[in-house]
């Protein structure tokens, strides 16, 4: 029989790390908890044998009520149709912090699964003092207990040897397990057990006994509602009967299974762990003082921001420049190469221009990953998240939410899929819809564009920060403002309700590993890279076709004609190349305006005007809806193909600060640029996100209430900022 | 100048279907649009138990 293992623990133990040793794999960790929300599969070979082992989201109990939980539990009670039966379990332990890692081992243990501890953080609990006898502790649980540092690979030869053993069928599942409970809840268990026993036929499967457990100690749980939800209000009395006789000595159900719990968990510590007394104060007990204070840590938030924000445009600008100029030098080769005409066009103004408009971005998106990886991976971020309680906590959101809108700064998606973590099904709604206004990668391309043709490059501080650091910054943020009210709305009318407690574990800090950050700044740039090659490729060309074609006879006969009477003027040689050159020019944007998308274009540009927009950003806008960042490679397209000729060898920067409106006037200023910055920064232009919203909330609903909101907020936010700025800013011309 | 224009149709055409295929994964949810984190594939949909 093959053997499947489970992989579980506390949140932020360092299962996924655990994971990715044994299997060679490379899944996302950090340091926080809540990084792995669903099943990871991988396989552990020992040789010629093969072990399949699934990396669970982390869990305190199995008392679940977050999707991620119901998860766990269901995977560890062979409750789903979807996963094989596990044949054993691998619980990683925090060393340094045993005793409620115990509680929830002290649950699995009733599961009758074979078992192995793996003791995690060995390295944290040696700082502490913390000692800890790993054989007295094996002796006492009857199951392997090994000791590991995952994020040093240490430990895992006998991590290995003890698999190899559970797949042999040398570990048996523990026969004893000494938690104290009152006599009362076994009776009440046992009659619930009797009535459950009964409605097999309607339930249409046998219930196991911790899932029973569940349904009697976890009033309002998920396996007290899904029994409910087959066996109705009836079965609800029979469940009161039984929480009736359960109770003793007062206690509350969860006080009495705590109570007996820790007792055992108290008696295992008591002849396997000593800990220094008095108990020693930990570094990053005494680092947070300072960066979870309101002040302090609030204005150290704000200062970590300012740096990353400004480090983008400081350092990226000479990598940026370089890959610019590559992109140049390759459309320039490619020009002389080919001959005029459709494939050189396709080529040189949709291909080139557009993907490469895009491929210049790549040195920010991988400086602003490293940053977020850097953050993520000593800790900070479940300090960020603390401070950020306080500001959610006007809209009736906790600081639980803070993760997944904080993951969402990268991409939506895996932040929406963060919210498995949050309990509260409200809560949980509320930040899916809130999410996609965080600013993701997809919209630093935009905001770079804009910031770099159109804000001046005012020195501030003393040098220290720039004016466009700074708007930059403002744009990231304008997400999380405009949440906070968005939130609060919702709150207020769809999801009512009381605003959820936040707790929260404070991970050690530690020093970010290399390999770890590097390896999430690769998968970011490989994703951006893959995503330039396909998807922003087969747009360009499109939008490039749709631009070209069709080519109107009567438009080429015209300007036939204009070319020979101007040649046949006797204009000396420097004029006449000029007067070419213009009619060329002229004939390129005669051709766009008769186009397709130029028809099409004009079509819509009404409803974009009062944004100060003309059709081909509305076209580049509306071509950009399934994935935003298609805007800079549309807008490279649409300005190169009616671009003067010698601004074709310069960047997107120089060429939108050189387009016109028909009569001359600059197309792009201040306002207008800030326009498309706010427009972006709040519109769902995404098709995947809101495809995820669908899937995690299992109805079309949310993403259309999500895409309806975002859109027309982006589109009055777009209008507001074009009329107000118009106002305050001076007139045309560029920053 | 024929070859030319094959060549041009060939790509229309490429980027065409692959538009297309991209919206109708998209919709059947098999296209998450960026990196999930995990190598060994995208996460299943996790809304079915028993």
């Amino acid at each position: 029989m093959a053997t499947t293992l489970a992989l579980v623990g506390n949140p932020n133990v360092g299962k996924t790390a655990v994971f990715n040793a044994l299997t060679g794999l490379s899944a996302t960790t950090g340091n926080y908890a809540g990084v792995t929300v669903s099943r990871t599969h991988g396989t552990v070979h020992l040789g010629e044998i093969k072990v399949e082992l699934a990396d669970l989201p982390g869990t305190y109990s199995l008392a679940a009520r977050s999707p991620d939980e119901v998860i766990v539990a269901d995977v560890l009670m062979d409750q789903r149709d979807d996963e094989v039966p596990i044949t054993g379990i691998i619980i990683v332990v925090d060393a340094s912090n045993l005793e409620r890692n115990l509680y929830f081992l002290s649950q699995l243990i009733e599961l009758k699964k074979p078992f192995i501890v793996a003791l995690n953080m060995m390295d944290i609990a040696d700082r502490r003092g913390i000692e800890i006898n790993h054989e007295a502790l094996s002796k006492a649980l009857g199951a392997p207990v090994v000791p590991v540092c995952a994020h040093k690979r240490q430990g895992f030869d006998t991590l290995r040897k003890a698999i190899l053993s559970l797949h042999m069928g040398d570990l048996a599942a523990p026969e004893f397990l000494g938690c104290d409970f009152p006599e009362s809840q076994k009776f009440a268990v046992g009659e619930l057990t009797k009535a459950l026993r009964k409605n097999e036929g309607i339930l249409g499967r046998s219930i196991p006994g911790p899932e029973i457990s569940r349904i009697l100690i976890d009033a309002g749980g998920y396996a007290e509602k899904r029994i409910l939800h087959k066996l109705g209000a009836d079965f609800a009395e029979t469940l009161a009967i039984c929480r009736a006789h359960a109770v003793e000595n007062g206690l509350t159900l969860p006080a009495q299974e705590a109570k007996a719990r820790y007792g055992w968990v108290k008696e295992i510590l008591a002849t396997s762990v000593t800990r220094p007394n008095p108990r020693r104060r930990s570094r990053s007990e005494g680092i947070d003082n300072i960066l979870t204070h309101k002040v302090f840590g609030t204005l150290f938030f704000v200062t970590i921001m300012l740096v990353v924000f400004q480090s983008i445009y400081s350092w990226a600008g000479p990598v940026m420049d370089l890959v610019d100029g590559g992109v140049g030098a390759l459309g320039g080769l490619i020009g002389t190469v080919l001959p005029e005409g459709i494939l050189k066009s396709l080529l040189v103004d949709g291909a080139i221009a557009g993907v490469g408009s895009v491929l210049i971005f790549l040195p920010q998106i991988l400086l602003l990953s490293l940053f977020i990886s850097l953050l993520e991976d000593c800790g900070y971020m479940a300090r960020a998240a603390f401070l950020m309680d306080r500001l959610l906590g006007w809209c009736g959101l906790s600081g639980q939410s803070f993760i997944p809108m904080l993951s969402s700064f990268a991409c939506a998606i895996p932040g929406i899929m963060a919210t498995r973590t949050i309990f509260d099904r409200r809560d949980r709604f509320t930040t899916i819809l809130v999410a996609p206004l965080m600013s993701c990668s997809a919209r630093l391309p935009v905001y770079i564009i804009m910031i770099g043709a159109f804000v001046p490059q005012t020195k501030l501080f003393g040098g220290l920060l720039t004016l466009p650091a700074i708007t930059l910054l403002v744009m990231y943020g304008l997400g999380v403002a405009v949440a906070v009210p968005v939130a609060w709305i919702l709150k207020k009318t769809i999801f009512r309700g009381e605003k959820p407690p936040l707790i929260l574990e404070m991970p050690s800090y530690k020093m970010p590993q290399a390999k770890t950050v590097f390896r999430k700044v690769y998968r970011e740039g490989k994703d951006f890279l893959s995503r330039a090659g396909t998807l922003i490729f087969a747009v360009t060309v499109v939008v490039w076709a749709l631009a070209y074609f069709p080519r109107s006879a009567t438009i080429a006969e015209s300007f036939d004609a204009q070319r020979a009477e101007v040649s046949n003027a006797g204009l000396d040689e420097e004029v006449l190349a000029e007067r070419i050159a213009r009619l060329d020019n002229l004939e390129e944007g005669e051709y766009l305006r008769n186009s397709v998308l130029g028809k099409a274009g004009h079509l819509i540009e009404p409803v974009f005007r009062p944004m100060g927009w003309d059709w081909r950003i509305a076209t580049a806008t509306i071509a950009s809806f399934p994935a935003r960042e298609i805007i800079v490679a549309t807008l490279g397209t649409l300005f190169n193909m009616g671009a003067d000729e010698n601004e074709e060898s310069e960047g997107l920067i120089a060429t939108l600060q050189g387009a016109t409106w028909p009569d001359g006037r600059p197309l792009f200023n201040i306002p207008v640029a800030l326009s498309i910055m706010v427009f972006f920064a709040l519109c769902a232009q995404c098709g995947a996100t809101l495809i995820t919203i669908k899937r995690e909330t299992g109805q079309w609903r949310w993403p259309v209430l999500a895409f309806t909101y975002m859109t027309v907020l982006a589109y009055v936010g777009a209008i507001v900022t074009y009329q107000v700025s118009s106002l305050i800013l001076p007139a045309g011309g560029l920053g | 100048m024929t070859i030319e224009r094959v060549i041009v149709a060939a790509i229309v055409l490429y980027a065409v279907i692959y538009l297309t295929r991209y919206i109708r994964r998209s919709l059947q949810g098999k296209q998450t649009g960026c990196g999930c984190g995990s190598e060994t594939g995208c996460p299943k949909s996790d809304s079915t138990p028993k």
